[in-house]
């Protein structure tokens, strides 16, 4: 959630949150910065139902130890930009920037919902709370925070009527595919315990040792309603649904296994890579999750590599190289994924501590014919060695690409050429 | 001071998990935990026969049966003892909260789970 210097007449004094009148400044602002980052701006407007009930039976003043209780949980679910108000008695505001459609701002309101699920505890009482919420996103042309605001409550004020813990938006694009990520969103939880989320293993061959010396796990979902699904499609969901931290435990316990497996056959040097996702790798959990896997599920002397993509380098620099380091000192590798597509400076390779380059695929086609690229490339891989950063050339698929990649001294490759994603038995013979 | 727990999942990587976390937290409390474990309602109502409970954990859907029926076992045989539902929707279940303490919500993560057991058990 986004730290900000509050002036005493834009504070709620019970939850220090901005108030009504803060979020209607701040919004105009994101509405104006709309038009120029180009990024969509969502209001979620929400309203507990009958907290002020309780102190009936259990007190005055359960409902404003709710209250603050609730800003927590909420403030918890929030990216580091987004801004959390109390903007009425029993309502709550989030503007955010980070929900790129529709879509992704109804998966995260019904987060919300989900979330409230869990009992909220004044001791010694248990409570359950439900709540509604309304949601507007910002046109092209809206500058008006307040009018915002309202189209978002009176959103709210639609679904109360047609019962209690509703979402609604003020318009709907495409109601099927809405539904369907809904419905994965849904059965996810069920699906990392009943085996639907499984795992498969694509090899990365050494030339140099002339044998495969490691493998990258990737997460696999085979849906009883809509087959398999692409983990494009899943991981996003599980990103903004709060799964993603599960399915990663879950990847994690699984690469112990493997590495038993590996023991059991006699196979040594071999290394298994694990995809972080920024959302878990700056969790504040994170490193003591991984510290606990690791040490009770065998992992502590295994060749293990955390995957982190070129985006995770947009997130807080000092934040993330205190975490790399963290987990450096577990001696676990870090490969930065998709290397050359966008974000990642030069600047990032001197200052993270990255083991290992993944160069992105894309500069793998038609490298023979593209001179430029071929000196790009070269740069690429001498600059890494130079800084005792390992490479792996992702994407090879031909002869005639391995050939090119080799005489440029890289010496892993991960591709169809050599392996596509298998299951692990047969990786395993493969090892043999 | 020890304490006993029992665990009740009918998925054996849960059950698992679940047991690493409360040894992690047993050896950060110095406390002595004592874990059993039942993967069905038969198993786990023949643990209740045998043993006192200062704490259970126990998935609602079972292969034979519900997990509400072994906390209201559990009720009959001793008052003292606290019991939570560990399930994907807590909300569901919200009649049954009579029979429960507190409801878990699955997945669980090492972090939450730990402070979940420390507020079953008072510690």
């Amino acid at each position: 959630m986004e730290k900000i210097s509050l002036q005493t007449t834009q504070i709620d004094s019970l939850t220090n949150l901005p108030n009504r009148t803060y979020v209607i400044e701040s919004l105009e602002k994101k509405l104006s910065s709309t038009k120029e980052n180009k990024k969509l701006t969502t209001l979620l407007f929400i309203e507990f139902d009958d907290l002020a009930r309780f102190n009936e039976t259990f007190g005055f003043d359960i409902d404003d130890k709710l209250i603050v209780q609730l800003s927590h949980k909420i403030a918890s679910l929030l990216e580091i930009d987004d801004i959390l108000a109390r903007v009425g008695n029993e309502q709550f505001a989030i503007v955010s920037q980070n929900l790129h459609s529709e879509e992704s701002a109804e998966i995260f309101a019904k987060r919300i919902i989900t979330a409230l699920y869990e009992p909220f505890f004044v001791d010694p009482n248990m409570f359950y709370i439900s709540a509604s919420i309304g949601i507007s996103l910002s046109s092209a042309n809206e500058n008006n925070g307040y009018r915002l605001l309202k189209t978002a409550e009176n959103t709210m004020r639609k679904v109360q009527k047609d019962g209690k813990n509703h979402i609604a938006f003020t318009r709907h694009k495409d109601p099927s595919s809405l539904k369907k990520s809904i419905r994965l969103m849904e059965d996810l939880p069920a699906a990392l315990e009943n085996g639907e989320i499984y795992f498969v293993y694509q090899g990365q061959y050494s030339h140099d040792k002339q044998r495969f010396d490691g493998a990258e796990l990737l997460s696999r979902w085979q849906h009883p309603k809509y087959g398999e699904i692409s983990p494009e499609i899943f991981i996003p969901i599980a990103e903004q649904s709060g799964m993603i931290g599960p399915l990663t435990i879950k990847a994690l316990i699984e690469s112990s296994k493997m590495f038993a497996h590996l023991d059991a056959a006699g196979v040594k040097d071999f290394s298994i890579s694990v995809n972080i996702s920024s959302v878990v790798l700056m969790a504040s959990d994170f490193i003591d999750t991984v510290q606990f896997v690791r040490s009770n599920y065998n992992l502590v002397g295994k060749k293990l590599n955390f995957e982190i993509m070129e985006e995770t380098l947009t997130q807080n620099i000092d934040n993330l190289v205190q975490i790399l380091e963290k987990i450096r000192k577990m001696d676990i590798g870090i490969e930065l994924d998709d290397y050359g597509t966008g974000y990642a400076s030069l600047k990032y390779l001197a200052l993270l501590p990255i083991t290992t380059l993944k160069v992105d695929k894309s500069y793998v086609r038609d490298l023979e014919k593209d001179t430029k690229r071929q000196a790009l490339f070269q740069a690429i891989v001498d600059m890494s060695h130079a800084l005792d950063i390992e490479v792996i050339v992702e994407g090879v698929e031909t002869v005639l690409e391995d050939d090119i990649v080799k005489k440029f001294g890289c010496i892993t490759v991960q591709g169809y050429l050599y392996s596509k994603p298998m299951k692990f038995n047969t990786l395993l013979n493969t090892l043999k | 001071m020890s304490k006993r727990i029992l665990i009740v999942d009918d998925i054996d990587f849960i059950i698992e998990f679940e047991e690493k976390v409360i040894d992690a937290l047993s050896k950060e409390l110095s406390m002595k935990i004592l874990v059993d474990k039942a993967n069905n309602v038969k198993d786990a109502l023949a643990n209740i026969a045998k043993h006192h409970y200062d704490a259970m954990v126990i998935d609602i859907n079972l292969p034979d049966g519900s997990g509400i029926d072994i906390a209201k076992s559990a009720q009959e045989k001793s008052k003292d003892t606290r019991i939570a539902a560990l399930t994907i929707y807590p909300q569901q279940y919200e009649e049954q909260k009579n029979y429960f303490d507190a409801f878990f919500k699955k997945p669980i993560l090492p972090t939450s789970y730990k402070q979940h057991i420390r507020k079953l058990l008072h510690v």
